[in-house]
């Protein structure tokens, strides 16, 4: 838990991160003092021209190979620093599934050359700062955030941190033991029950997204691996930054490059992730679980990576099924008309290095979680049939395009943004011609693509829950629709929670 | 109200002594927000900011769970879930028509509730046992549901759904949403500058004329929310309960969702009510933060709500107090969680003069350099993660509450006991300059970066105005940098009194899951399926068998086949295995032979 955020007693605001903030011009016009209007259609808004800034106006690279996304903000005297480091777990040796992500985590934990962790800490929460690291399957992460009279000390923090972390054993020890403990724990709640089948249902056991640690694969974990994965990932060469803060842009950046001087660029880091090789198995999978009164189900097939010519239709058809909240369909369906769940959707992926996955979703009492299965179907086979009205298009395209200006809400958030394309390879250019690609989409297209790419015929049905209800149905407005309906159920055991094997 | 304005000053004595003067600018400003407030008591908090174009904005009423009458808990969070589905004008095809259905479904609905109070008594006698289950339902309350589900459909013909979302969305109205805790409930969207008139029209316009239209349905909705967030997951049905136990006579108790039986019987009616009395103007604050003109804000505002008439009568007062706790009260939990505890004591209410020192101390207890996560992780080695501390006030009553996760081969009380210690630690022992220094520089830090966010600047306007005084956002700040090690010890000896503590203990239940040992399941995941079955049936005789001559025996020639060494590393693991297992069984048997010797 962030201990700052604790005295904004303020626990909503946890969820509304930082945002504010950006270039942009802004004219309020003046309403006459008219009458109001008898509906909401009938009132005239001043236009809002908004353009995003392009990433090469904040991109710089060091003479150590490092990239840095810059920009000043000198609203407040704060300091805000993200990085992102080519590496992943995707690259955990054999037999050490977690090493990278204990790694991540004890570059934090596990204190520097300089400092044991205790005193690391210490430092830190005496600044009042932020100091993180990370690393997930597909990248690693660091970021340092304190206040802007601290610049020199955080800098001097981080780099002590990224270049020569201690990997106290002490530190090591105790993590391990909290990961095994937490391994025991896979089981406890639905959710995530269903993320993990889920995620080896469409990709597979082999894929790396699919290898979690185990306590065998924990206890290997030794200092001399992470010392060995660190120094193999951590340079600057490798490492893509986005600043932003009270401070001058030149300075900043001779204080950044004197920051990590000395440090050679290194061998060039990874920058593809293998795809599954496993394709999933249509069919209706039940996993049992005792003691809750809800199921969870998720419906969807594999998907295609982005960069497509379909990209734009496709998100535009995902978010007339249901992803665009009380405006599509399934939300619609499932919950404005039947009330039958409070949390539901659909999402197409369109994936950064491997195909992504169409996955629509939602929970519901048991016994409706048939039921509620078939208006999903019915949903994805009117957007494959019916030609959708141009209002609602208009409506659904709309959505993205007005809500364009907030989603860069802050000059860092267009940082990280413009880091993040830098570091998945993709041209940052997308964010110039995102309103106008948008707009392109038409109903022809968005029909075509939902005939192309949504195969009814290959959906995956997994419902997690009390099987035996699940299975049954039931639901009072037509007991007849059963899971069976939707192909051969299959009723999975719960996995071992260490090993998720079955 | 109380204020405390006069401390300002004493502020940057304290703080100029440590940081530049930028910082100090920056907190010695503040949040200065211009105050109207409209004819009929609507009270407006707006900050201009015009870094970027656009408005957070919102509605907070000062109403929330805790005023849910008794009998119909969960309506205050109900009625939140309402405020979407439109209006006279919003989310209709044909109004007239429509009214006509609506007031037909609440006649029917009203003999259903007969009928289902006939089923209550049938299930208190025993005839039946869930009234909820359509196969118990009496032949009349299946016909009438039968209608009822038929009126619906009429109903539906008649509607536009989640049209106010539509509205807002088309116009990048993003985050549209709402939230309802114990105190008040808060509506909220953030617009484009440009698009700022639309949220006068649409909230005056839900405000005023909000009809409860698909009411059922959307209840049915809520019961799900409450399935997911309370009974569907591991601990939650047993914070619930906790909290019913921790709150004696205080509404704080009742769970802002509701509980379940009574979800399932609010009306219509019971909403409407609740509607004329909490939703008046004179009970709501309408806070704007981002690019827009006060003035003209300020003109739109009485041009749209100032149509709307000052409640008739005055909300009631919450009058229930938490009596002085006299005794300490334990609940035991087993859950399907890792093994956990709370220790909980009852303290103040937000604004009080201890709040700031209550802060404190949770501050000096918390994070990786505080005093719990020394003991109980660093030195003790008994919990796991980050045990904390936090102090929560809310606007009648507050609680402070420590909490760790047990670490494996602990017990939950020895954690507890720890924590104690600490606690008395604290009333008695030394509190440094540089803890408390340290404590400090982090609400200077946070009352900095709190200013971040236009959102989240709206969100603790509209919380500390409905709470207690929106002056308070600048103010707590202040208290808390004017506390002493003295004012701490005084914290602690006051409200951390162990004798009336309350504390929760987690244990973990297993699930269905297998309680295998890790070690053994990594051998049988290096296994084929049946060899697997085959091993773990094994074990299980080993750790049954009596023979202690026969398992030596086994000891021996698998210590043999081991130490010959031809085969396969995993073969090697399992037979390794094996003979530990078999070598525990023998000492365990040697162990009762010398006993009964």
């Amino acid at each position: 838990m962030n201990k700052i955020s604790r005295f904004c007693l303020c626990l909503i605001l946890a969820a509304c991160s930082t945002w504010m903030i950006c270039a942009a011009t802004a004219v309020a016009e003046k309403p006459s003092a008219t009458p109001v209007v008898d509906h909401p259609d009938k009132l005239v808004f001043p236009p809002l021209d908004y353009k995003l800034p392009p990433a090469a106006q904040f991109r710089e690279m060091l003479p150590n190979g490092m990239v840095v996304y810059i920009a000043e903000d000198r609203m407040l005297p704060t300091f805000d620093l993200d990085m992102l480091i080519r590496t992943g777990g995707a690259f955990d040796p054999p037999g050490k599934a977690g090493l990278a992500s204990l790694a991540g985590e004890q570059i934090r934990d596990g204190g520097t050359m300089n400092l044991t962790p205790q005193e690391l800490d210490e430092k830190v929460e005496f600044l009042a700062a932020s100091l993180e690291s990370s690393i997930s399957d597909t990248n690693g992460r660091a970021s340092i955030d304190l206040l802007s009279k601290d610049i020199d000390e955080g800098l001097e923090l981080l780099v002590d941190m990224l270049r020569y972390p201690r990997f106290d054993e002490e530190r090591l020890r105790q993590a391990k033991e909290r990961r095994l403990q937490n391994i025991k724990r896979r089981n406890d709640s639905t959710s995530t029950i269903e993320d993990i089948e889920w995620g080896f249902l469409m990709n597979g056991e082999a894929h790396f997204s699919n290898h979690y640690p185990s306590s065998a694969s924990t206890n290997s974990i030794t200092r001399e691996d992470m010392i060995a994965f660190h120094r193999k990932y951590y340079h600057p060469g490798n490492m893509i930054l986005a600043v932003s803060g009270d401070f001058d842009r030149g300075e900043m950046l001779a204080r950044i490059e004197k920051a990590f001087g000395g440090w050679p660029a290194g061998e060039p880091g990874p920058r593809t992730f293998p795809p599954p090789n496993d394709k999933p198995e249509p069919g209706v999978y039940v996993v049992h679980k005792d003691d809750v009164n809800q199921g969870r189900v998720s419906i969807g097939h594999k998907g295609v990576m982005r960069g497509s010519p379909d990209e734009f239709p496709l998100f535009v058809m995902n978010a007339i099924l249901g992803g665009s909240g009380f405006q599509s369909r399934i939300v619609e369906s499932v919950r404005s008309r039947e009330g039958l769940a409070y949390s539901v959707g659909s999402m197409f992926d369109q994936g950064t290095y491997y195909p992504g996955d169409f996955r629509c979703y939602f929970q519901s009492k048991s016994d409706a979680c048939a039921y509620a299965t078939g208006l999903v179907f019915r949903e994805i086979e009117r957007v494959r049939t019916e030609r959708v009205p141009q209002e609602e298009l208009d409506n659904t395209i709309s959505l993205f395009v007005e809500y364009f200006p907030q989603r860069f809400s802050t000059k860092m958030s267009v940082l990280r943004t413009y880091a993040r394309e830098e570091y998945t390879g993709r041209d940052p250019s997308y964010w110039q011609t995102y309103v106008d690609n948008l707009k392109k989409v038409t109903a022809d297209d968005v029909l075509r693509v939902a005939k192309e790419y949504l195969h009814p015929d290959q959906l995956v049905i997994l419902a997690v829950g009390q099987s035996e209800d699940l299975i049954k149905g039931g639901h009072d407005k037509d007991p007849d629709v059963i899971f069976e309906r939707f192909g051969a159920v299959k009723k999975l055991p719960l996995r071992d929670p260490d090993t998720l094997t079955r | 109200m109380m204020r405390h304005r006069r401390r300002r000053v004493l502020l940057v004595a304290v703080i100029g002594l440590l940081v530049p003067s930028s910082v100090i600018a920056a907190t010695e400003q503040g949040v200065q927000p211009t105050e109207h407030v409209l004819k009929n008591g609507l009270q407006l908090l707006l900050v201009e900011r015009h870094e970027q174009p656009t408005v957070a904005a919102c509605l907070i009423f000062d109403v929330g769970a805790c005023n849910d009458p008794a009998g119909v808990s969960g309506i205050a969070h109900m009625f939140e879930h309402m405020m979407f589905k439109g209006s006279k004008v919003i989310g209709t095809k044909d109004f007239e028509t429509e009214m006509a259905v609506m007031e037909e479904i609440d006649d029917l609905r009203a003999k259903m509730n007969a009928e289902m109070d006939r089923m209550r008594l049938m299930k208190r006698r025993g005839e039946i046992d869930d009234v909820l289950d359509s196969a118990q339902w009496t032949p009349a309350y299946t016909e009438m549901k039968k209608r009822y589900d038929k009126l619906i459909e009429q109903e539906r013909a008649l509607m536009v759904d989640n049209e106010l979302d539509k509205i807002y969305s088309a116009h990048g109205g993003a985050r549209l949403n709402a939230g309802t805790s114990n105190d008040m409930t808060i509506y909220f969207v953030q617009l484009p500058s440009n698009k700022l008139e639309l949220f006068f029209w649409l909230e005056s316009d839900r405000f005023a004329n909000a009809i409860m239209r698909e009411f059922y349905v959307e209840r049915d909705n809520v019961r799900e929310e409450r399935r997911l967030r309370t009974e569907s997951t591991p601990t939650g049905k047993y914070d619930e309960a906790f909290e019913a136990m921790f709150w004696q006579s205080h509404p704080y108790g009742v769970p802002v969702l509701g509980w379940a039986s009574e979800v399932e019987s609010i009306t219509r009616d019971d909403v409407e009510d609740f509607m004329k009395v909490y939703y008046a103007p004179n009970n709501a604050t309408m806070v704007l933060v981002g690019d827009f003109d006060t003035a003209q804000v300020i003109e739109m505002a009485e041009r749209y709500f100032e149509r709307i008439s000052r409640g008739k009568t005055e909300p009631p007062p919450v009058v229930t107090e938490e009596p002085k706790p006299i005794a300490e009260r334990r609940f035991y939990a087993e859950a399907e969680t890792n093994p956990r505890v709370r220790v909980r004591w009852h303290t103040v209410a937000i604004g009080h003069s201890d709040e700031a020192g209550l802060e404190v101390l949770s501050g000096l207890l918390s994070g990786k350099s505080g005093r719990l996560y020394k003991r109980l992780v660093t030195e003790e080695d008994a919990a796991i993660g980050e045990p904390y501390a936090f102090h929560r006030a809310r606007k009648y009553a507050g609680y402070f509450e420590i909490s760790a996760v047990v670490k494996e081969g602990h017990e939950p009380e020895e954690v507890e006991r720890i924590i104690l210690e600490e606690i008395d630690k604290l009333r008695e022992g030394e509190i440094t300059d540089h803890e408390l220094q340290k404590v400090k520089n982090q609400v200077l830090a946070s009352s900095i970066r709190r200013l971040r966010s236009s959102i989240g600047l709206m969100f603790q306007l509209a919380l500390y105005e409905t709470w207690y005084d929106w002056r308070y956002i600048n103010e707590s700040p202040e208290r808390m940098l004017e506390v002493t090690a003295d004012d701490v010890r005084r914290m602690v000896g006051e409200y951390l009194d162990p004798k009336v503590r309350t504390v929760a203990i987690y244990r973990t239940k297993e699930g269905a899951e297998s309680d295998v040992d890790p070690e053994l399941s990594a051998i049988l995941a290096g296994l084929p399926p049946e060899a697997a079955g085959q091993v773990k049936a094994m074990i299980d005789r080993i750790q049954q068998a009596d023979d202690l001559d026969k398992l030596r025996v086994q000891l021996g020639s698998m210590q043999q086949a081991l130490d010959s060494g031809n085969m396969p590393d995993e073969q090697k693991s399992m037979l390794a295995y094996m003979i530990k297992s078999i070598k525990a069984r023998v000492a365990e048997l040697e162990a009762a032979e010398k006993e009964t010797e």
